[in-house]
């Protein structure tokens, strides 16, 4: 899997082994039942003791950051769709290329930590795994999930980098 | 809707024009920040929690409160080894506002009074 910038800040990501671009795919699209948890356990008002508050913060804040992990959701759905799939010269897989507008990158950055989460959530990751002390065993779900989170640190780490540069 | 709420959505619409450095500024200065803590009473506290990355605790750090390198590494730092760090100190609708937005990264923040 190889990361390039482009001049206009567009980011690909080139050769992408077939089982990670499904796994990717897989990942994100996940979380499109899960925004009601997500919003229940990452979204939480942050002043529980104040009930009025909180009454407050569930009904008029909280719909409002779902509607922007919902639009930020469709734009990496739509970078998704166009991943292109090629053969390669020498490569008997089909490997993939995936673009990044620069336009999207935040987009990015959010879904990427929404997925990291709700993987680490959904199959209660320890720490030594999500750090990437594990070496998955993809024999088993746990161990697809812990890929998925791998790899979703991966591509994230590197949009960190592009956006504070 | 409270009123707290509806000074709240009254900040919501400005809240794009303000200028973060300005109040993030008082946490680099501890003659400043004390004189801040006098004045105000709330405080805006991001938790640790195992999954987020440094890089993006402090990307983010910089990004919401205009926090130098050095800043949001160090604040970064205080949640990673510490599990919460006081990022910013002020009014309570602007506090509220800080909180949302750091929600809207999933970082883990609440609010206390001072």
């Amino acid at each position: 899997m190889n990361f390039h910038q482009r001049e206009n800040g567009d980011m690909e990501v080139s050769e992408i082994d077939p089982l990670l671009a499904f796994l990717m795919v897989e990942g994100i699209r996940q979380e499109e039942e899960e925004w009601d948890c997500i919003a229940e356990s990452f979204l939480a008002t942050p002043l529980a003791e104040d009930a009025l508050f909180s009454q407050d913060w569930k009904e008029y804040v909280q719909p409002g950051l779902l509607t922007l992990f919902k639009s930020c959701h469709a734009h990496v759905i739509t970078d998704l769709e166009n991943m292109k799939r090629e053969q390669l010269h020498g490569s008997q897989d089909r490997l993939a290329t995936l673009l990044i507008p620069a336009a999207h990158r935040e987009a990015w950055l959010r879904i990427l930590n929404v997925a990291r989460l709700s993987l680490a959530a959904r199959h209660r990751l320890h720490d030594q795994e999500i750090s990437g002390e594990v070496v998955p065993d993809l024999n088993t779900e746990r161990g697809k999930a812990l890929l998925q989170l791998q790899l979703f640190s991966m591509i994230q780490q590197v949009l960190v980098e592009v956006e504070m540069q | 809707m409270s009123i707290l709420f509806s000074s709240y959505f009254k900040l919501q619409s400005i809240a794009y024009s303000l200028q973060p450095s300005s109040k993030t500024e008082l946490l680099e200065n501890p003659a400043l920040s004390e004189e801040r803590l006098l004045a105000s009473s709330w405080q805006v506290i991001v938790h640790n929690d195992p999954v987020n990355l440094m890089s993006y605790v402090t990307m983010v750090f910089q990004k919401i409160f205009g926090f130098k390198k050095e800043i949001a590494e160090k604040h970064m730092m205080e949640v990673h080894t510490q599990g919460r760090s006081i990022v910013w100190v002020g009014p309570r609708e602007e506090a509220e506002f800080y909180v949302e937005r750091l929600h809207g990264f999933l970082l883990l923040a609440t609010l206390e009074q001072v």
